[in-house]
């Protein structure tokens, strides 16, 4: 009887611990408030480009996720910019004030959803990462065109100053390249492919600009195959599929780029980081001779194909500066060997 | 007291036993957080005498998407990576304090971008508005740099002598070169803010890459014959990846 009434106490002691240790521990987490106003703010989006292409009617919805690495809460609003490629061709992008979609109030059917709400704004947690939802919903009479825009997530800024400062808002972006409609047949044209006619060594930087004369993005890909005074195909570089907005031109890089920790990329990021825009690089180091670069390029998976053709020079003019003093000593010790000769 | 020893005990097995919940599929609660392409504890390669089938689940990577009448592709498919393309500054309260005529004010901010994720970045920068006393509407203007030494939102130049006011910022390298070259290296090359909704790109690189850092200093310096008074405004700072 001793026994029972003691199992009986214990049992009620474990009832209730392992109801208050969940309480508590919510308790904890209800007053575990870190300070409102962050100092540093750091944040990330995943993915970095939605590539939609549709047709009507569809309603699109894509999941990614945004994260905040501080140990203090973010809140941020949520933007759509309109962009159009920059001049520099390399990918970056200009944001527009103004711009003539073929329909302008698309845009309004963008949508983030947080669950079952659709929000313009959140707040995120320390350390917190949100899963959310892009909807576009496109009804049956929309018209064809593409639409590119910037999903913008800003940290707000605090609206009450005692002192003379700046107050800096962060913001993150991920594209979106939306194509409706069906789409025509892609065009274009290559509209440079060049390098240095004349290279002392490699790698051998080359220039691929192409144009995108459709009326709606591309994803070109293609090659570059270099052969040597022989004949012999001795050098290939995979050209990176990098999107095309519709009637403008890209300066395409070589696939070795998308990956910095890998050996080939090693090999060629001085040039890399020597050139202000991107270009296509043979990691080959040791050339001479002349040599033919060929480039084909497919501008999406059914055409149109296209092919270009130049021819650069490499001389080692470092081996050459080596050289050029032995080979004259050795004239010099020619010539007067013939001379001493021609006295005996 | 063998009880109290005992009850002790049990309130010791319950904490450490105790296990936070975690959500599948994102998997993570304040404790710590487990970030996966794929959920392989549900994958597997299922076979029998007609068929052969190779699935997984919980697909958070580079991916296709497909529904009635439209494709997605989301991130490059040339990346695998599914780093976040991520962005940072250290402070967002830029304080001058009390601002004296003729005494420049310097004030920093790292800006860093890992843009694992994508090929190639931009972060462009601007303002609200020049830094204004609301109450009067009075304004210290953006900076002009030296005289001769003439600066614009897009072209940085030298602005050294405290004989020159304004406002103004500075883009210096600390790892990688994204700062834009017309800083030329130089922490004595200033440019004024583009105002909102201009803007210019104040870090920029190509290629994928982490933990670029560029510090920006602020400098700001005003004239004997500029109002007392309390002056702010807001810049903004957006990090957007190539398309």
């Amino acid at each position: 009887m001793k026994y029972f009434v003691f199992s009986i106490k214990i049992l009620t002691i474990a009832i209730a611990i392992s109801f208050v240790f969940p309480m508590l521990n919510t308790k904890y987490q209800v007053l575990d408030t870190s300070s409102a106003q962050a100092q540093s703010v750091d944040i990330g989006i995943y993915p970095p480009v939605f590539q939609i292409q549709a047709t009507t009617p569809s309603d699109v919805k894509i999941p990614f996720s945004v994260e905040n690495f501080t140990n203090s809460s973010v809140p941020l609003t949520i933007a759509l910019q309109p962009f159009s490629a920059d001049q520099t061709e390399d990918g970056n992008i200009t944001y527009l004030q103004a711009v003539d979609y073929p329909d302008p109030n698309l845009p309004e059917r963008i949508q983030v959803w947080d669950g079952d709400n659709s929000i313009g704004a959140l707040t995120l947690g320390p350390q917190q990462k949100k899963d959310l939802t892009l909807e576009v919903q496109i009804p049956d009479n929309e018209p064809k065109g593409d639409y590119y825009l910037s999903l913008i997530f800003s940290s707000d800024t605090n609206s009450s100053n005692n002192t003379n400062s700046s107050q800096a808002s962060a913001g993150i972006a991920s594209n979106i390249l939306l194509s409706i409609g069906p789409v025509g047949k892609a065009s274009g044209d290559i509209e440079d492919f060049s390098t240095p006619f004349l290279v002392a060594k490699g790698p051998v930087p080359f220039t691929v600009r192409v144009r995108n004369t459709s009326d709606h993005y591309v994803t070109p890909t293609g090659n570059i195959e270099i052969t040597n005074m022989f004949g012999q195909i001795i050098g290939k570089v995979n050209l990176l599929p990098v999107n095309i907005l519709a009637n403008t031109i890209r300066r395409l890089p070589d696939s070795a780029q998308s990956n910095p920790n890998s050996n080939d990329y090693q090999n060629i990021k001085a040039v890399v980081d020597s050139n202000s825009f991107p270009v296509a690089i043979w990691p080959e180091k040791f050339l001479v001779g002349p040599y033919t670069a060929k480039l084909t390029l497919a501008m999406s998976d059914s055409g149109p194909l296209f092919t270009k053709q130049i021819v650069f020079f490499a001389f080692p003019l470092e081996y050459l500066a080596a050289i050029l003093p032995i080979i004259g000593l050795i004239i010099f010790i020619a010539v007067r060997v013939s001379r001493s000769r021609k006295r005996l | 007291m063998n009880k109290v020893i005992f009850c002790l005990l049990l309130s010791a097995l319950y904490l450490i036993l105790y296990v936070a919940s975690v959500n599948a599929q994102t998997m993570s609660n304040s404790l710590y957080m487990i970030r996966m392409g794929n959920l392989n504890s549900i994958s597997g390669r299922p076979t029998g005498s007609g068929f052969k089938l190779l699935y997984t689940s919980g697909q958070t990577g580079p991916g296709l998407y497909s529904g009635t009448n439209y494709k997605v592709r989301a991130g490059f498919a040339y990346i695998k990576s599914i780093i976040p393309f991520r962005f940072s500054i250290t402070n967002t309260i830029i304080d001058f304090g009390i601002v004296s005529p003729t005494s420049p004010v310097l004030r920093t901010s790292l800006l860093t971008v890992s843009n694992g994720s994508a090929y190639g970045y931009q972060v462009t920068v601007s303002d609200n508005h020049n830094l204004r006393n609301n109450s009067s509407g009075v304004e210290i203007p953006q900076t002009a740099c030296d005289s001769g030494y003439t600066c614009t939102t897009g072209t940085a130049n030298q602005w050294q002598t405290s004989l020159a006011y304004g406002f103004g910022y500075n883009c210096t390298n600390i790892s990688g070169t994204d700062c834009p070259t017309d800083f030329a290296g130089s922490t004595h090359y200033y440019r004024p803010f583009a105002a909102s909704p201009s803007a210019v790109a104040v870090m920029r690189g190509v290629a994928v890459g982490k933990n670029k850092v560029a510090q920006v200093t602020y400098q700001l310096n005003v004239s004997g014959g500029q109002a007392g008074g309390l002056y702010t405004n807001v810049i903004n700072y957006i990090a957007t990846p190539n398309f």
